[in-house]
């Protein structure tokens, strides 16, 4: 499990991950690359590496292959990986995923792999790189939550409706000097659930993570993360803004 | 094991058993600058060059102060020994091995770190030092016993005995050298009050100051004082003791790992010198001299523990 180190501010779920699944946690100075493909160095000198579990994003993955001021990074770790010597998990370019914009397309990218049509409905999301859209998201902004693609932890986002017209004025404004950068969907009125605070129980809004496993099977982890916005009335409920975790009970399957 | 975790776990114990030398270094040369005598300035040099600082020292401040001898070997960052650094750097190499050190330990240390970072700015009165020392040796002994008490006996722990007894090993040496004169047979003579007090400091710095009168049942006598120190197996900071166990954690890795790299044989070297050594051949030979090949054999041991295990870049 290949980490930024210490500094990072996830540090401790890296310790905590790599201590439950029983391999070892290192860092970029732990790896080298040699003719025979990616090792580790132990107090026995040199391991092959077969797996690279990486806890650091694409672009400071390999100095020689992307942006070569990365010091986290593995010299010729990307090499070894095009030649089939490494696997990287999550595979490199996986982070497209993180894309707000991609959830445009869902309809259509599983009409197109599956040949139906989804049977989940998407929330209507409004891609501001088409013109039609960016119209609409324009002249609704105090109706909608509008999201940076790139935006991640409930930042670079507006909900319309808490905002003020100040807020959204600027936020119009960037919007329209970069449609491209920004989708836009209908607030919802996400659930509640009874939360301790310091007035007593009161109503929070929160939402459910579910976690798929797609290995032979497509397995549905029992439980997920159930996050809660702990300030009154809030609808973000990212922990780095705030927000905590609650239990979840699966009671029926 | 991962290189680097062998380096961290080694330097951890390394820079703990720093710590607690460290105090106990301070509370002799606080004990001795109370003493109505004049030398009371070269006491705080001697505490300086017994701790390896002299030259950082003077670096940084042009004349030499009580104040400014405590401050730089107490909380002073930019001296990488000082208590503080110390604490800094052993919880910096354990918070990087989360995954190879116990809850305990790391509770322990990390604990010690947060009460003296906030502590340790306003209790360094002249009334308040001797608690404060007290208080640094109590945290270091309670992280020794969390690793004693949790650690499994594998290679983790192998690497952090070696850190503490090779620290240790370096540290009693040192003490030695600085004070080697007050030892040399002739003193005996010519021992005053002054010299009785030096031989009390040395003891004290190795925390033997009465364990000293269990095994010799005597005045103190520079030639036991050299004895308790060097040879004696039954003292646990004597360089024969030190080495004993700088042997065990070293076969203790041959087991493990199957392989004995050349550096073992040095070790074993070292450790049948001081076994079988008498103090009348050290004193023939020069008491200084054979510290000061003790002192530089053990640096060389511990940068090549660190290539054979492949933790030395």
């Amino acid at each position: 499990m290949l980490t930024p180190g210490q500094y990072n501010s996830a540090y401790f779920e890296h310790t905590f991950l790599a201590d439950r699944m029983g391999v070892e946690l290192v860092e970029a100075q732990d790896l080298v690359s040699t003719a025979d493909g990616v090792m580790m160095k132990t107090t026995q000198g040199l391991r092959r590496v077969d797996v690279v579990y990486r806890r650091i994003d694409d672009a400071f993955l390999d100095p020689l292959a992307f942006d070569p001021t990365s010091m986290i990074g593995v010299p010729g770790l990307f090499e070894h990986y095009r030649a089939g010597r490494v696997t990287i998990v999550n595979a490199p370019g996986t982070g497209i995923a993180d894309d707000k914009s991609i959830y445009s397309y869902m309809p259509d990218i599983i009409e197109f792999y599956t040949g139906r049509p989804p049977l989940l409905k998407n929330v209507q999301t409004y891609n501001c790189r088409k013109p039609a859209d960016l119209a609409y998201v324009l002249d609704h902004m105090a109706e909608l939550v509008v999201k940076e693609v790139h935006g991640s932890g409930g930042y670079g986002m507006l909900v319309g409706p808490m905002a003020s017209k100040a807020a959204i004025a600027a936020f119009r404004a960037k919007v329209k000097a970069e449609p491209q950068r920004y989708i836009a969907q209908p607030t919802l009125a996400l659930s509640t659930c009874p939360t301790l605070t310091d007035q007593g129980i009161a109503p929070r809004h929160l939402d459910l993570r579910p976690y798929v496993l797609f290995g032979d099977r497509m397995r549905l982890t029992p439980g997920g993360l159930t996050r809660v916005a702990l300030k009154k009335g809030s609808l973000v409920v990212n922990s780095s803004q705030g927000g905590g975790t609650k239990d979840t009970w699966v009671l029926e399957d | 094991m991962l290189g680097r975790t062998a380096n961290d776990l080694f330097w951890m114990a390394r820079y703990m058993e720093r710590a607690e030398n460290m105090a106990r270094l301070l509370e002799v040369g606080h004990r001795l600058s109370l003493l109505p005598h004049e030398h009371g300035l070269q006491e705080w040099r001697s505490t300086l060059q017994s701790a390896g600082c002299e030259a950082g020292y003077r670096a940084r401040h042009a004349e030499l102060a009580a104040r400014h001898v405590t401050d730089y070997l107490l909380v002073d960052r930019d001296n990488p020994s000082s208590v503080h650094s110390c604490l800094a750097t052993a919880r910096r190499n354990a918070r990087a091995q989360r995954t190879a050190i116990t809850r305990e330990m790391w509770e322990s240390l990390n604990g010690a770190w947060i009460d003296f970072s906030a502590n340790a700015e306003r209790r360094r009165s002249d009334d308040e030092l001797p608690a404060l020392f007290d208080w640094i040796r109590e945290r270091t002994a309670q992280f020794r016993g969390a690793l004693l008490n949790t650690i499994l006996r594998n290679d983790s722990f192998y690497f952090a005995q070696l850190g503490t007894f090779l620290e240790r090993a370096d540290n009693t040496a040192r003490i030695l050298d600085v004070r080697y004169y007050i030892l040399l047979p002739q003193n005996e003579l010519v021992g005053g009050g002054l010299d009785g007090a030096q031989w009390a400091a040395i003891l004290r710095a190795v925390s033997a100051h009465r364990s000293f009168r269990w095994v010799y049942r005597d005045a103190f006598k520079p030639w036991h004082i050299a004895d308790f120190l060097i040879l004696n197996p039954q003292m646990p900071r004597s360089l024969r003791s030190c080495y004993g166990e700088v042997v065990a954690a070293l076969d203790g890795l041959a087991a493990t790992y199957g392989e004995r790299p050349a550096c073992h044989a040095k070790a074993v070297d070292t450790l049948s010198r001081v076994a079988t050594a008498d103090m009348q051949e050290i004193f023939r030979t020069g008491l200084h001299e054979f510290l000061g090949a003790f002192i530089d054999a053990t640096n060389g041991l511990a940068s090549d523990i660190a290539s054979a295990y492949h933790f030395d870049d």
